[in-house]
């Protein structure tokens, strides 16, 4: 028997969320840990990751960014859509009487955001900071409020909450037992730095270019790890000791690239 | 007790993590070898950088993977720049492909003049779904075969592994052909095929290129079949590559004539300490069948 079958269902909901990020729901359900991703396929133009916003009806937000996710501009209600997973590890989900950081970039907020909901939902104290380069790039304000019992907003040109990067934002909070953190490379590892020097236990969520999904074509290596196999999570202490975390990518062809 | 010596090439244990899994960067071979992987092989390098096919690039099916990557590697010189930082004690096989035996030989002499430390060059003759490469390129003929190892032999002395396939009907007459042009072992094989699967609800085909070859327990009898018989006719040692997921699949190899065995799909299933898991295994079976080696149970299943 097929292990993770390719399925294929309906979109049921479209949402503009801002001009570059749409939000799908599906017509299914799936069960998934927050930080597990799917494969969306559309045929003819390719396979790629994308993480988990709502597992019930299966939801997710895409940056229109590139050539697949701008194919994805095209999709209506109604229209056929497939996938496979969930793959990958997720985030460690923290205790019901701990204080949780969300620090979350662009659609790096995406899988943050069912790792609140399900803390919020243990009892956890949730606390979430927000970056984006502008207000006009914000989204799941709603949402936000729903499972922030503190939400920070930094934009970059502060037109939007805190001018300047999320860092801004964690230099105003206090208490954290728990960091997560995913988005720009660069903006994570600079989470992930802080949370070393506090002593505080911090996961953040990687980005490589994936093929496979399934941990054999090694195209999403960092170090000795696989991303889509081994993570997307990792434990940030295991991060700080790759050299490339925060400074280099490979592209399809696994050439080194600059992030 | 199951360390085994490949023309010349000591390993620890018979398992050598097959090309194109895996294997596109330094870390990822550093990996196989912590878990247990008696040799390691590069992806397949070509002259310039591919991206390979859109995706999906691998499915899975019942007993089996389909893949069609089509050949992503960044290429032979930032390919040898990833890999001469190599330093670990396992032997490195580079994997190259190219589209005729200029190409091959022109690789060979890059690879010859890098200096790099390397125990083998693996010519991969044998993907069944990359236009201008492999089967797609009529490389698994006996005649193309012999052209293409000896134009290598030409621009290098380091020992060649002509890689074939086990879908050709010509593999036994193409295994002899690699023997008198001098490879230094046979490597048999690749994925059969190409195969295809088609998502009824979408009614295409699933495979980003449509076809793929096919790897896993599904194909492991005729690749096993194929080992059986370029044993009989050929004196150079074999890797047998195909479905090898347990010790008990290794020995099988092993049995039909196979002096080292090829994992990559194996990983799928059993993840990367496959490696360390079929060596654990095979020398298991070993003590409880009273043998003291890999020589005495060699080619075994002839005559």
């Amino acid at each position: 028997m097929v292990s993770v079958p390719m399925i294929t269902t309906r979109i049921t909901e479209v949402t503009k969320e801002n001009d570059y990020i749409t939000t799908y729901k599906f017509e299914c359900s799936i069960e998934a840990r927050a930080g597990q991703f799917i494969m969306v396929w559309i045929p003819g133009v390719g396979e790629r990751p994308m993480g988990v916003a709502e597992t019930s009806p299966l939801t997710i937000t895409v940056a229109h960014l590139g050539e697949f996710t701008n194919a994805m501009r095209k999709l209506k209600k109604g229209d056929p859509i497939s996938f496979r997973g969930p793959f990958g590890n997720g985030f460690t989900e923290p205790r019901k009487d701990e204080n949780v950081l969300l620090v979350g970039g662009g659609t790096g907020l995406v899988p943050l955001y069912l790792l609140g909901k399900k803390a919020k939902m243990k009892g956890a104290k949730v606390t979430v900071i927000f970056g984006a380069r502008s207000k006009s790039l914000l989204f799941y304000q709603n949402r936000l409020k729903e499972i922030a019992d503190k939400l920070i907003i930094t934009t970059d040109d502060g037109s939007s909450g805190l001018k300047g990067t999320v860092m801004e934002g964690i230099k105003t909070v206090k208490k954290i037992d728990r960091v997560y953190t995913c988005g720009p490379e660069k903006m994570m590892a600079a989470v992930v730095r802080w949370a070393a020097e506090k002593n505080i236990p911090c996961e953040a969520s990687l980005e490589r270019h994936m093929k496979c999904g399934l941990g054999i074509c090694g195209s999403c290596m960092i170090g000795k790890y696989r991303v889509c196999a081994d993570g997307p999570v990792f434990q940030g202490e295991v991060l700080l000791n790759q050299p490339d975390f925060g400074n280099w990518k490979r592209d399809a062809s696994g050439r080194k690239v600059p992030l | 007790m199951i360390e085994i010596e490949l023309f010349g090439m000591r390993m620890k244990n018979p398992t050598i993590l097959a090309s194109g899994i895996l294997g596109v960067t330094l870390g990822s071979l550093e990996r196989v070898a912590e878990e247990g992987a008696g040799a390691v092989t590069t992806k397949s390098l070509t002259l310039e950088p591919r991206s390979g096919h859109i995706g999906p690039n691998i499915i899975e099916i019942d007993c089996g993977l389909l893949n069609a990557m089509g050949y992503p590697n960044p290429g032979i010189e930032e390919g040898l720049k990833e890999f001469a930082e190599w330093k670990r004690e396992e032997p490195l096989i580079i994997s190259i492909t190219g589209k005729d035996e200029n190409e091959f030989a022109t690789l060979a002499e890059i690879i010859e003049k890098s200096k790099i430390k390397c125990a083998a060059i693996e010519a991969a003759l044998s993907c069944p779904h990359t236009p201008g490469y492999g089967l797609m390129a009529g490389q698994g003929d006996p005649d193309t075969v012999s052209r293409i190892i000896k134009g290598m032999k030409k621009k290098t002395s380091i020992p060649i592994i002509a890689k074939l396939s086990p879908t050709t009907p010509a593999e036994v007459a193409a295994a002899k052909a690699a023997e008198e042009a001098g490879a230094a072992a046979i490597n048999m094989g690749n994925t059969i095929g190409p195969g295809m699967k088609i998502d009824i609800e979408r009614m295409k085909p699933m495979l980003g290129f449509g076809r793929g070859g096919l790897s896993g327990p599904a194909m492991k009898p005729i690749a096993l079949r194929c080992v059986y018989d370029i044993y009989e006719a050929v004196k150079i040692p074999i890797i047998g590559t195909g479905g090898v997921v347990s010790g008990e699949d290794a020995i099988e190899y092993i049995m039909a004539g196979a002096t080292a065995v090829g994992i990559g799909t194996g990983i799928f299933y059993r993840t990367p300490s496959v490696f360390r898991r079929v060596s654990n295994e095979i020398k298991e079976w070993l003590i409880t069948h009273g043998f003291k080696g890999l020589k005495e149970i060699r080619g075994a299943a002839h005559g």
